[in-house]
């Protein structure tokens, strides 16, 4: 009676569970399928880099960057000598109006220093504003180092003097 | 019968596979030398390839040390010459102060604007010709600066030997004036 019992069960059973069977295996199946591709996928990039590291480091091509790297020292050094000379002569200009400003600073402190001289020569004849407002445009000028103002100062202070 | 077709196809399928690789084999038989002698042609041309790039390398360095000597030895060149420049630069400086020094000296009664005045052009005219880069306008420039400068020591020489009663230097003048 029971052996019957359970034949009768296993027989009510048994269309599940090759369903359940069948969907197990194609999971199974898909898994297999998925991991598959993704070695042939991650063998193929491994391929594919070793093929690039071998061209990168072969001796054709690292024969080919030397040459390259030397072609670029040369343009290179063409360019520095390019801006060197570019460099002196910009510190021998600059040089240059150092001399000329020193130069041109000694001048017209010896006019200024004339200018003064005059106005102290001719001091009496000179009312007492006019001079005093002559020197301090001599001084002015002066600190300004502008030798055309100097120049029109002793213009005029000569025409006063001399009517 | 299924079975029978199923079989007959596998079997189809066997000797397909079995063909190919027989020609496969033939073929390659066959031109097993010609393979070899491609083969070969590619590792000796990759050779000569790797030796004339070598070989191109080696050039290259030797050009640039070379190079680099000449670069050398040519921005040494010109910072002398920029240093000479300079130095000629003062010594113009030094003369143009000697000449305004030569007309006070000889025109005693010399305003000192005047003298101011000829020594101003003279350095105008200086550098007027050191800035000229053309060489024929500088060769010019500096052909005027010399003929002011023989002006002034021309009037100073009259006057001191008593040639001239002017009391100014009226051609240095005049030369400045035309500017």
């Amino acid at each position: 009676m029971l052996i019957r019992f359970s034949l009768f069960l296993i027989f009510l059973s048994l269309p599940l569970f090759l369903f359940v069977l069948t969907i197990k295996l194609a999971v199974l199946m898909l898994l297999f399928a998925f991991g598959l591709l993704f070695f042939l996928g991650v063998i193929s990039v491994l391929k594919r880099c070793f093929h690039v590291f071998g061209a990168y480091f072969s001796v054709q091509a690292r024969e080919n960057r030397k040459v390259l790297f030397v072609l670029n020292q040369r343009q290179r050094h063409q360019k520095m000598l390019h801006f060197k000379r570019l460099q002196l002569n910009y510190f021998k200009e600059l040089e240059r109006e150092k001399l000329l400003k020193k130069n041109n600073q000694a001048h017209i402190n010896a006019l200024a220093q004339a200018i003064e001289r005059d106005l102290h020569r001719h001091k009496q004849k000179l009312p007492k504003t006019l001079f005093l407002q002559f020197q301090r445009e001599n001084q002015l000028f002066r600190r300004q180092q502008n030798q055309q103002a100097l120049l029109e100062l002793h213009a005029k202070l000569s025409t006063f003097v001399n009517g | 019968m299924a079975k029978i077709m199923f079989k007959d196809f596998l079997l189809n399928i066997i000797n397909t596979i079995h063909t190919l690789k027989t020609e496969n084999l033939n073929w390659k038989r066959t031109n097993q030398e010609q393979e070899a002698q491609v083969k070969q042609n590619r590792v000796l041309a990759e050779k000569a390839l790797i030796s004339e790039l070598k070989k191109r390398s080696r050039q290259l360095k030797h050009e640039l040390t070379l190079l680099q000597t000449q670069h050398d030895a040519e921005l040494l060149m010109f910072k002398t010459k920029c240093k000479q420049d300079v130095k000629d630069y003062k010594q113009y400086l030094a003369s143009l102060d000697q000449l305004k020094h030569s007309i006070q000296s000889s025109y005693t009664h010399l305003p000192e604007a005047v003298a101011f005045t000829i020594h101003h052009h003279a350095k105008y005219l200086l550098n007027e010709m050191w800035e000229t880069t053309n060489f024929e306008e500088k060769m010019q420039r500096e052909i005027q600066l010399i003929r002011f400068m023989s002006t002034v020591h021309e009037d100073a020489r009259l006057y001191l030997e008593g040639k001239t009663k002017e009391v100014l230097p009226e051609r240095t003048l005049k030369f400045i004036e035309k500017r």
